[in-house]
């Protein structure tokens, strides 16, 4: 199986790192950022088959770059991923076009799934 | 992979309407399913946590909402997608149940932002979850009765996060926190010193300073002004709790004491009853915040509370208490209060009660308070002439009525006889607990105490423990009574782990009463003479509903209370989740075929998630009710397991054949799925007798069940789809009202093995169906599968083994499948459940669970024989 090519956003690198740190254990090739404009600046310059998204962030936040990417990069399917769990926000990302609606804490296996599923291999 | 989507979609070929892509397509039929088995995960997760006593926190309530709101948008977004958005009324169904959901587990959004500080006059009901409850309802009462509210105002939910960001404050209170037990009753005393002092040094950001310093200089009174600081606590994303009493409120404070003040009432939020409190609720520290409520001073002559409906055996009446000076000493036990009952129809005192107090408090010299003794001449007055307990009352039911609900208030007269309102609250449970049923004396048993009032409902024993002091608190074990002369609401550290409360003051309406209803810790107070009666160490009954105290241990009494559900009970988050849950759980479609309805009936998000996923294979395979189409690729399976399913080879699942007619096991080339047939269809199982039902789960189930007319048939349920290749098996089933799903692969490479089971759902109540899973994972658990179980959904998994073993797992699975079958109603008890287990296990496949069983230990059948 090919290698995934992974963007991780989240303004909390305590998370973030280690969480990127398990997926590359598993084959995937995750590239971390920590903000809505560093995530911008990465996907100018690498290709990615899927983007993990924080929808809590300061700045710009997840469902603003969800917007930002749909337009400028609709090949890119993005996972958002939260931890604060809201019925409004999770169906409006999921309008604006998300894959999948994740919360935190996630367990590996079921962000691993659907990092596969969105970028359309097979889940197992 | 082109292959077989070729072969799948051939049919689809000839549809006309625009739809998206194949391989959209199968995206989306793939999603629908995951986001089925995602959503109905939820589903359980909701399920057990309103069955279960564990204490729920308000994240945990969201997660569950969201989780399932998400997932089931998401099923409803695919299945538009791939039929090019045929239904659009689904979606529109979604957005109204959605919105409904939303509101009620979902802050509204904060139309305005706010300062730090807000004046009360500007303050209403809308601004709640910024400023507290406590501020917004005395807001809203100003506007109502010009007047009669002291001039002030509120310090904000910013103001309160300024300040915990202010040099970390939060982050490092949350590290002392961290791990505390509400149990652990000197852990809270040590962490609540430790954080208290935390606070009450912490730096107050300078803004703030000075926004809470030009509030105080906007307010009348000049350099004698003094103030009451008061708590008025927030909750963030759930309902308000009452923590009656457990946060301070500072009165007759000077005009540049206010910041400080502002500090200590934060600092209360720590107190050691609070946090226990919130603990023992499953409430997050983070969850909550503290707002402050500032009032210009009233200098009482009387003060007290009023609610403006109780029950009495005349109807219901106002009830209103009075004591004199300031108003604390009528809730906070130390003085029993003068009663008046007053008629709202009839505008008058219907009847009052001198109740005894011999000391009050007042405004001390320079600030603070001081209690001083009543003096003797006017001790045998009362504290308030009727004609002031009508003007207190007027007040109350104008705002009773401009409110549209029953309240409880504070309030207050000064000594130029002016009547102030301090606090309204919408009623607390007292009004309901006054009306519910007393019990009389148990004859024969030996009465200690046989006077006093039902604080707090139901019986306990324990040995007697004498508390006065925070020293007593530490000392106190548990499951003792508490024997006390004050009804203090320090004492509410320790009902969490109490047998009963006996105090010699107290009223029903004081906040350690209300505390005591809340934990359902039973509670007698005014028994006038508890601490003298009672002695240390000696075991009593307490029977608070009979308002008695029996020597020893009076199991009559005890017997007669309902027991104890524990503390989570009156949890308000979980009284959230299951008064969301009527609009999410609920599964009102009964019939089969999304075709056959509309989409407008659904009224849950159950029924949205059963509509999209027969709407979506319905979409898949066009299947209707029509036998299989020519050209199709998917076969009906002729088999004595009466269980419709149709076969989708994927390729080489199937022996090659010519015709399209239905298919025998015989022609079935999938191993796994010839594992699991093995087990299905193995003789010793009674798949087509009925199980013996207790009747009331007959009745039940019949109520939930649609019995098949077509009883030659004996069809369970839907058609059952089965996915397979040589290697691969995914057979997803509705039998009855459950929903399972079989994913396995068996090949020569071992990493590439493995064997998944899920299991959900049923006819009957969700105890018994949980009792089913139960049953499911312990026969699986016996087998070496991985489990995992919430409720009644049960998923089990086992990997990584050699074909031989996988087979045998595969068969096992299918017996298990045909044992548990229509189980749950014959699952009475968990007592049964074991029963049931015991024979599997001794390969007793055909064991029926009778009245005759119930005598004996349990495993008698017919066909007993070690299994395969």
């Amino acid at each position: 199986m090919a290698d995934l090519r992974l963007l991780f956003v989240d303004d909390e690198v305590e998370f973030l790192e280690p969480m990127a740190e398990r997926l590359r254990r598993r084959q995937i090739s995750c590239t971390t950022a920590q903000s809505g404009d560093r995530a911008l600046e990465a996907l100018k310059q690498e290709q990615f088959d899927c983007a993990v998204v924080d929808v809590k962030m300061p700045g710009m936040d997840g469902l603003d770059l969800l917007r930002r990417m749909r337009q400028d990069y609709p090949g890119v399917p993005v996972i958002l991923l939260t931890g604060h769990a809201s019925v409004e926000l999770g169906v409006q990302g999921l309008e604006l076009g998300a894959f999948e609606y994740l919360m935190k804490p996630v367990d590996l296996d079921e962000l691993l799934d659907a990092v596969r599923r969105s970028a359309g291999q097979k889940a197992r | 992979m082109a292959n077989w989507i070729a072969r799948v979609f051939g049919f689809f070929g000839q549809e006309k309407h625009s739809l998206p892509d194949l391989d959209v397509r199968i995206g989306c039929f793939r999603e629908v399913l995951h986001a089925n088995n995602a959503a109905l995960g939820f589903l359980a997760g909701i399920q057990e946590a309103i069955e279960e006593g564990r204490p729920l926190s308000a994240a945990q309530v969201r997660r569950l909402v969201a989780g399932i709101t998400s997932q089931t948008y998401r099923m409803v977004s695919n299945l538009n997608r791939m039929t090019g958005d045929r239904y659009r009324a689904v979606l529109s169904r979604f957005h109204d149940i959605k919105a409904r959901v939303a509101r009620r587990v979902e802050l509204p959004p904060t139309l305005k932002p706010v300062g730090y500080v807000v004046p009360l006059k500007e303050v209403d009901p809308s601004l709640a979850e910024m400023v507290g409850q406590k501020s917004a309802y005395l807001g809203e009462a100003g506007r109502i009765l010009q007047g009669h509210v002291p001039p002030g105002f509120a310090t904000t939910l910013p103001a309160y996060r300024a300040f915990m960001e202010t040099d970390g404050l939060g982050d490092r209170i949350s590290r002392v926190m961290e791990g505390l037990s509400s149990e652990d009753v000197a852990a809270c005393f040590q962490v609540s010193a430790r954080v208290t002092q935390m606070v009450e040094s912490a730096t107050v950001p300078n803004e703030l300073v000075r926004s809470i310093q030009d509030a105080v200089a906007a307010l009348p009174g000049g350099p004698s002004l003094r103030l009451a600081v008061r708590s008025s606590a927030l909750q963030e994303g759930g309902p308000e709790m009452s923590f009656a009493g457990q946060y301070r409120s500072l009165l007759n404070i000077r005009p540049d004491g206010v910041v400080d003040a502002f500090r200590r009432v934060v600092a209360s939020k720590y107190s050691p009853q609070a946090i226990t409190y919130r603990l023992g609720r499953g409430y997050t520290d983070a969850e909550a915040a503290m707002c402050c409520c500032v009032l210009t001073m009233v200098d009482a002559a009387a003060a007290g509370v009023l609610y403006s409906s109780f029950p009495t055996s005349a109807g219901n009446k106002t009830l209103l208490q009075a004591v004199r000076g300031l108003g604390l000493s009528a809730v906070d036990g130390s003085a029993q209060p003068d009663t008046f009952t007053l008629d709202q129809e009839a505008r008058r005192v219907l009847d009052s009660r001198r109740g005894v107090q011999s000391s009050l408090l007042r405004p001390g010299p320079v600030e603070g308070t001081q209690r001083v003794p009543v003096a003797e001449e006017s001790s045998g007055d009362s504290a308030l002439t009727p004609d002031q307990a009508l003007q207190v009352a007027d007040l109350a039911w104008r705002l009773e009525s401009a409110l549209g609900l029953a309240i409880d208030v504070e309030w207050a007269i000064d000594r130029e006889e002016r009547v102030f309102i301090l606090q309204v609250r919408p009623l607390s449970d007292v009004a309901e607990h006054a009306a519910k049923p007393r019990k009389g004396r148990i004859a024969g048993e030996r009465a200690l105490i046989e006077r006093g009032a039902r604080a707090s409902g139901g019986a306990g024993a324990g040995a007697v423990c004498h508390v006065e002091t925070d020293l007593d608190i530490l000392r106190c074990p548990p499951g003792v009574v508490i024997v006390t002369r004050e009804a203090n609401p320090r004492f509410a550290v320790l009902l969490p782990r109490t047998a009963a409360v006996v105090a010699d003051m107290g009223e029903v309406t004081s906040h350690l009463a209300t505390v005591a209803r809340e934990l359902q810790v039973p509670a007698l107070f005014a028994t006038r003479s508890a601490t003298e009666t009672l002695r240390d160490g000696e075991m009593v009954t307490v029977d608070a509903d009979a308002e008695v105290v029996y020597a020893g241990r009076v199991e009559a009494a005890l017997a007669a209370t309902a027991p104890r559900s524990g503390k989570g009970t009156r949890d308000p988050h979980r009284e959230l989740l299951r008064s969301v849950s009527d609009l999410i759980t609920p599964l009102t479609l009964r019939n089969r075929l999304a075709s056959s309805y509309s989409p407008r009936k659904c009224k849950t998000l159950h029924d949205l998630i059963r509509f999209c996923h027969q709407a979506t294979i319905e979409a898949m395979f066009d299947l209707g009710d029509s036998a299989v189409r020519k050209g199709q690729p998917l076969r009906r399976l002729v088999s004595e397991v009466p269980i419709d399913c149709r076969i989708f080879d994927l390729g080489g699942g199937l022996k090659p054949r010519d015709d399209q007619q239905d298919v025998t096991m015989e022609e079935v080339a999938c191993k796994p799925m010839i594992a699991l047939w093995r087990g299905m269809t193995d003789p010793r199982l009674h798949w087509r007798k009925l199980r013996p039902v207790s009747l009331r789960g007959f009745m039940s189930a019949l109520v939930q069940y649609n019995f098949d007319d077509d009883a030659t048939m004996r069809r369970l349920g839907e058609p059952s789809y089965a996915f397979v290749t040589a290697e691969y098996l995914n057979l997803n089933s509705r039998i009855g009202y459950h929903f399972s799903t079989v994913d396995a692969r068996i090949c020569d490479t071992l990493e590439s093995n493995y064997a998944s089971f899920r299991f959900v759902g049923g006819a009957t109540g969700i105890e018994q169906r949980s009792r089913r899973a139960t049953l499911i994972q312990r026969l699986l658990d016996a087998r070496g599968f991985e489990t995992d179980r919430r409720a009644d959904l049960i998923n089990a998994r086992l990997r990584y083994r050699p074909p031989a073993e996988m087979e045998e797992a595969l068969f096992h699975i299918g017996l298990v499948m045909g044992y548990v079958n229509h189980l749950d109603m014959a699952l009475s008890s968990d007592a049964v459940v074991s029963a049931y287990e015991e024979a599997f296990l001794l390969g007793n496949y055909d064991f029926e669970w009778g009245e005759d069983n119930e005598q004996e230990s349990g495993v008698r059948g017919t066909g007993g024989r070690k299994g395969a």
